[in-house]
């Protein structure tokens, strides 16, 4: 297997199907393949020749539900090739766009994929109408949903592939009276956060695993700018991340796997809140102060917590910041290149730290690109997580127990095809019992 | 017309466990049925019934039941439930029952605990060929046979209810037993014959026709030359309200959430139409949950008495029934591509899931369920471009599972972005071929119209709101669905 001499590094990531085969000899896990089997589009390969220009948008085709987090990750670093400096409206606007991206895709993830293992449904929509906490439950999913659709509707233009964000500004900026309704939405549907929050963490899910956490702490919890920390105390430049990194190829697997100086590790909503709650919004903090003393947690279910209270964050300081702030249109600065440049843009995507170095040659084309996404972060972290899950449970639950507990489990890392892991099929190679 | 807040639908063990729930929580409860076609008024002698150390006869168990159920206030309506109709009062769902004595039931909810049909039609080739010309909805199906010559079959009052409600799509029809004589009450028999219904005595021996049925040839051997047959035989199962009310049935069982609530919001089901062991005591403790439930869900829906008062809410008087409406199956299928019309669809339901959930089901969603059933379905979403011969064959089966099937999404429609390896220099082939080997890709990326037929598109990357929404319409108009 090893002598495989395909190097995935400069492929494309993606989020979509997985399986996972699970291999159990004589009472022993001797090995767990958790592949993304998803064909590859070659985003890596596509974009060489493109205009920077039209680089961020192409880029946001690799995954609908982040899509978002692709666009701001790709300008910024095709503005750090270039030289721009982003204005502070233009800076602002960014983590707005961000704040609208977490409340759509958390709670996505939190409502439609992990909430049914808590209620012990199929499906969200077989929530019962006639249960007031499922017909609650439901319809707080579309509220909240919604309102994250609608701040990056104003900031951005579209939830999905949003159009104004570009290289050296915005093309477009808030309406004032869209910004009113919004405030007023999303002030709405805080206590429905709260509640949110208050679910997940009555939640008594637990598997803990010794590991190291990495986040890009940013001052203000806003997802963008800052240095890469580690639960060991390691703080690195954006720019210096990838060399910290160890690609790993997976013969079995579409995608690559990474370890960070050697080891495995996650990223993720629970490795900012062990690494950098102390940056949360101040109102966050306040109402969220009996679930942050879950944190820090080596319980990965505290993802899902920990997501829930990134919402809440999101919401506040989207307020506060649409609140105190009178936008003003400012043009677009426009890129100047005299050589080849490259350029490195890190930010915190829903799911982990997202990585991407683009090269730009004198003419203002694409030369090179390496993305690294956080679910291949995560592969390995994930992988030893089932080997340790199915090594423990498996003198006490029965086979159907064990794929269920190894679902949720995946699901609560919320990988970038936690659809596809939500139809996740074991293959049992051996019981071995 | 009878109000009710509940009606019963049959009164054996289920349904009359229930009825003394209702009743006794102070919903007005109807019970319709006949007590005698119950499974258990056939049980000479019950031993295993909790509290009858020396057993109980059937027939008895059931009386001191209707006894009990009246004490706390429930009626009785002798006669069998020939159609259940979904009415929307204000927003709000309610039931219209009717029976084969005539008399009609306004309810707010409804318990299904019709038992299963014992007899079968006893028709050759009926299972082979459902859906292709052996139909039992006329309410869903009855429109393909506008203006052609159909066939009831059944000699009761049921077949009776269904010739008359085909008369809207067809003068051309044919009530034929399967028996050597009919059953009708005196009521529908004179319905019959001054709508001018033909009736046709005698057993039916066989459907024919290969690929589509051709006709129903009689045990005497004269071939009645009709375009297709609705099966009414004997008293109207859970099977028939599952049709009338397009409820989710698997393997001819309903299907019921914990709550033992339907597909359905506001009817469920108990004992055995609802499925699990066919004993007294498990149909007796259905019927207590389904009750439980309906309690619960009318005070939930706002629609129910108010406890401390004691006094009943008067239902609304009902409006004209609707047409009944067949819930739309659904599956939502995604292959290589980012999948943003999945995110779209998923924030379509913020605004859209109260209307739809009346509809539409969906049966197959990936990313919606862990559970998934991919067959019968009226109408497959396709999201993504094929890439692989294993996702070619994948959507080759989709097609034949699928009425209609409706790519979404500009990979889906045109192949690209996902098609962009299509048109690679060779440096960057050579750069992606071994993965391209390694997990079997194909030569070159499609979009889906070049694998199957489509036939109809939404665009756009990803799908527009406004252009899924107004194909989904035009396709449940064409269903007969009204959103």
């Amino acid at each position: 297997m090893h002598s495989f001499d395909i190097t995935l590094e400069n492929l494309t990531k993606m989020e979509g199907h997985a399986d996972l085969e699970v291999r159990v000899r004589e009472g022993v896990v001797e090995g767990v393949k958790f592949a993304i089997t998803e064909n590859q589009r070659f985003y890596e390969q596509a974009v060489r020749g493109q205009p920077l220009t039209s680089a961020p948008q192409l880029m946001s085709r690799i995954c609908g539900t982040c899509s978002i987090a692709h666009l701001l990750c790709c300008i910024e670093a095709l503005e750090h090739a270039t030289g721009i400096q982003p204005t502070p409206q233009v800076q602002l606007l960014k983590k707005l766009t961000m704040y609208g991206l977490m409340i759509r895709d958390h709670a996505l993830h939190l409502y439609f994929f992990a909430l049914p293992d808590l209620v012990g449904k199929d499906s969200i929509l077989d929530f019962s109408e006639s249960d007031p906490r499922e017909h609650k439950l439901l319809h707080d999913s579309f509220d909240l949903k919604r309102a994250g659709n609608m701040l990056s509707t104003l900031v951005a233009g579209k939830a999905v592939h949003a159009p104004y964000p570009t290289v050296g500004g915005f093309l477009h900026v808030p309406d004032p009276a869209a910004v009113a309704k919004v405030v007023a939405e999303l002030k709405r549907v805080r206590p429905l956060a709260l509640d949110l929050i208050q679910t997940f963490a009555d939640w008594d899910q637990r598997f803990s695993r010794e590991t190291e956490y990495v986040a890009l702490a940013t001052p203000d919890f806003s997802f963008l700018d800052g240095e890469v920390i580690t639960s060991k105390g390691v703080c690195i430049p954006e720019e210096a991340y990838l060399d910290h990194l160890i690609n790993v190829a997976l013969p079995y697997s579409q995608a690559a796997g990474f370890e960070f100086e050697g080891q495995e590790f996650v990223v993720g909503a629970l490795a900012r809140l062990n690494l950098n709650r102390e940056n949360l919004h101040p109102s966050t903090r306040r109402d969220a102060a009996e679930a942050l003393k879950l944190f820090p947690s080596q319980n990965i279910f505290h993802n899902n917590v920990a997501q829930a209270i990134e919402v809440l964050h999101a919401i506040d300081h989207a307020v506060e910041l649409l609140e105190t702030t009178a936008f003003h249109p400012e043009p677009v600065q426009r890129p100047v290149l005299t050589k080849e440049q490259t350029g490195v843009g890190v930010i915190e995507a829903p799911r982990g730290t997202l990585y991407y170095r683009l090269t730009v040659g004198k003419n203002g084309t694409i030369k090179k690109a390496n993305i690294v996404v956080p679910t291949a972060q995560n592969q390995i972290s994930i992988e030893k997580d089932i080997a340790h899950l199915v090594q423990n449970a498996l003198e006490t639950m029965d086979k159907p127990a064990i794929e269920r507990e190894i679902e949720k489990l995946i699901r609560a890392y919320d990988p970038c095809m936690s659809c596809a892991s939500h139809f996740l099929k074991v293959k049992w190679v051996d019981p071995g019992r | 017309m009878d109000e009710a807040e509940v009606a019963i639908l049959g009164c054996g063990p289920a349904g009359l466990s229930a009825a003394i729930f209702t009743a006794r929580a102070n919903l007005k409860t109807v019970v319709l049925g006949l007590p005698e076609k119950s499974q258990a008024s056939l049980a000479m002698h019950i031993e295993n019934y909790f509290g009858f150390p020396e057993g109980v006869d059937g027939p008895d168990l059931l009386a001191k039941g209707t006894t009990q159920a009246r004490k706390f206030g429930a009626s009785f309506l002798k006669g069998e439930a020939v159609t259940a109709t979904a009415v929307e009062e204000n927003g709000k769902h309610a039931f219209v029952v009717k029976t084969s004595t005539g008399a009609a039931v306004h309810a707010l909810a409804l318990i299904i605990a019709t038992g299963v049909p014992i007899r079968a039609s006893g028709i050759a080739n009926e299972e082979r060929l459902v859906g292709k010309g052996v139909h039992y909805c006329v309410s869903c199906d009855g429109p393909f046979y506008t203006n052609k010559p159909i066939a009831i079959i059944g000699n009761g009052n049921h077949a009776a209810e269904d010739a008359i409600e085909a008369l809207s799509y067809t003068k051309d029809i044919t009530i034929v037993a399967n028996a050597p004589a009919f059953a009708f009450s005196e009521a529908y028999q004179q319905e019959v014959v001054k709508r001018g219904i033909k009736i046709r005595a005698g057993a039916v021996a066989a459907f024919e026709g290969e690929k589509w049925f051709t006709g129903a040839r009689m045990a005497d051997g004269e071939l009645l030359p009709v375009a297709g047959v609705f099966m009414a035989c004997g008293a109207a199962g859970a099977l028939d309200f599952a049709a009338n009310l397009g409820l989710q049935l698997r393997d001819k069982i309903l299907v019921v959430d914990e709550n033992s609530m339907t597909s359905m919001e506001g009817v469920f089901a108990a004992g055995n139409c609802a499925g699990r062991c066919r004993q007294v005591a498990k149909n007796v403790g259905d019927g207590c949950n389904a009750a439980v439930n309906v309690i619960k869900y009318l005070r939930a829906r706002d629609l129910y008495l108010d406890y401390a008062k004691g006094a009943h809410a008067a239902p609304a008087a009902p409006p004209a029934a609707t047409a009944p409406q067949r819930k739309i199956r659904v599956g939502w299928f995604s292959f290589s591509c980012c999948e943003d019309s999945t995110i779209v669809f998923t924030e379509l339901l913020n605004d859209h899931w109260d209307e739809w959930k009346r509809v539409v089901e969906i049966p197959y969603a990936r990313a919606l369920r862990s559970v998934n059933d991919p067959t019968n379905l009226d109408i497959a979403f396709v999201e993504g471009a094929i890439a692989s011969e294993r996702a070619a064959q994948e959507v080759r089966e989709i097609r034949k599972n699928a009425r209609t099937l409706i790519a979404v999404g500009a990979c889906a429609v045109t192949g690209m972005p996902s098609a962009q390896r299509n048109q690679f220099d060779e440096p960057r082939t050579r750069e992606i071929m071994p993965i391209l080997r390694a997990f079997d890709y194909s030569k070159k990326v499609q979009p889906v119209h070049e694998v199957v037929p489509v036939d109809d598109q939404v665009p756009g990357c990803p799908m527009t709101e406004a252009g899924f929404l107004a194909v989904l319409k035009k396709h449940l108009v064409e269903a007969g669905v009204q959103l």
